[in-house]
């Protein structure tokens, strides 16, 4: 994923613009980070530099709590504490 | 470059592993891209310098296929992510990778915007499926801000039911393209070696 993305792309819950990008790991582009929605506080993962932009019920639960796991001390807080529609509490 | 060597290199563009019938994949044919590519920019000069946007972009011709056009950036959305992966691999082969993004997302709530939309819906012929092609065609008046490419069924019935779904969306309708899909046997109920389809490509203009 380019950062240009962040230019064009608004939440697919709440349509709120623009959104936040926290990058893990960037190579030519970003391979692996966090799109998060201040507005509805939902969190949208980017695997493989493809960010996944999926309504809730069509997110695979158990890939997410993997992603949360795996980014958890490079997540921001906000995320980890009121995160939608996961969040640290779901890791309990 | 002529309309045949964009032919050749989108015939570089691996199809999707394993098309699922109930999303209706089927690889758009490369000289059918090519014909719609070529009208899009060599005709109407839609495509160069332009946010192009591919709505169930597959494997990702149409969108690859608007890079080599002279797109300035291209987005492709679906929602299989064993077809963007395939997409991007695609990508990478033709050396486009630096002007094209992947998104996974359901076509009902993506919220993009971009300058044209070009796409191949799925024709909603699975009973699964039934209406999604007014959805695409729906949310592809929504994304773009001047103008939709989109291949449907042909038959004067379609015609004036997306005529009219069209208009009351805020589009018109300046070009009609007759064209034939031919789908290879890919799924086990295909028992013909080949069907062609007659389907109509649409140049919507979008008033914003």
């Amino acid at each position: 994923m380019k950062r240009w993305l962040m230019e064009i792309l608004a939440c697919p819950i709440c349509k709120y613009h623009p959104l936040e990008l926290h990058v893990f790991v960037e190579e030519e582009e970003i391979e692996e980070g966090v799109i998060y929605c201040p507005k509805c506080y939902r969190w949208y993962p980017i695997i493989e530099a493809i960010p996944h932009m999926l309504p809730d019920e069509l997110r695979d639960r158990k890939e997410d709590l993997e992603f949360l796991k795996r980014w958890k001390d490079k997540m921001p807080s906000e995320i980890l504490e009121r995160g939608k529609p996961f969040n640290a509490k779901d890791l309990r | 470059m002529t309309r045949k060597s964009l032919e050749v290199m989108l015939e570089r563009i691996e199809p999707h592993p394993s098309p699922r019938v109930d999303l209706e994949q089927y690889t758009i044919p490369s000289y059918l891209a090519a014909t719609i590519l070529w009208i899009a920019e060599f005709k109407h000069g839609d495509l160069s310098g332009r946010t192009v946007c591919d709505l169930g972009c597959g494997s990702g011709r149409l969108a690859i296929g608007s890079v080599i056009m002279g797109a300035r950036r291209v987005i492709g959305v679906d929602i299989d992510p064993v077809a963007l992966n395939t997409a991007r691999s695609n990508a990478r082969r033709l050396g486009v990778e630096g002007y094209v993004d992947w998104i996974l997302a359901d076509v009902r709530n993506i919220e993009i915007s971009a300058d044209v939309v070009i796409q191949n819906p799925p024709f909603g012929v699975q009973p699964s499926l039934r209406g999604i092609d007014s959805v695409f065609l729906v949310k592809a008046l929504k994304i773009a801000r001047d103008v939709v490419y989109s291949l449907h069924k042909a038959g004067r019935n379609n015609r004036a039911f997306l005529g009219k779904l069209i208009r009351e969306n805020g589009g018109e309708v300046t070009e009609i393209v007759e064209m034939e899909f031919d789908i290879p046997p890919i799924y086990e109920f295909h028992l013909k070696k080949h069907y062609v389809i007659k389907v109509d490509l649409y140049r919507v203009k979008v008033g914003k």
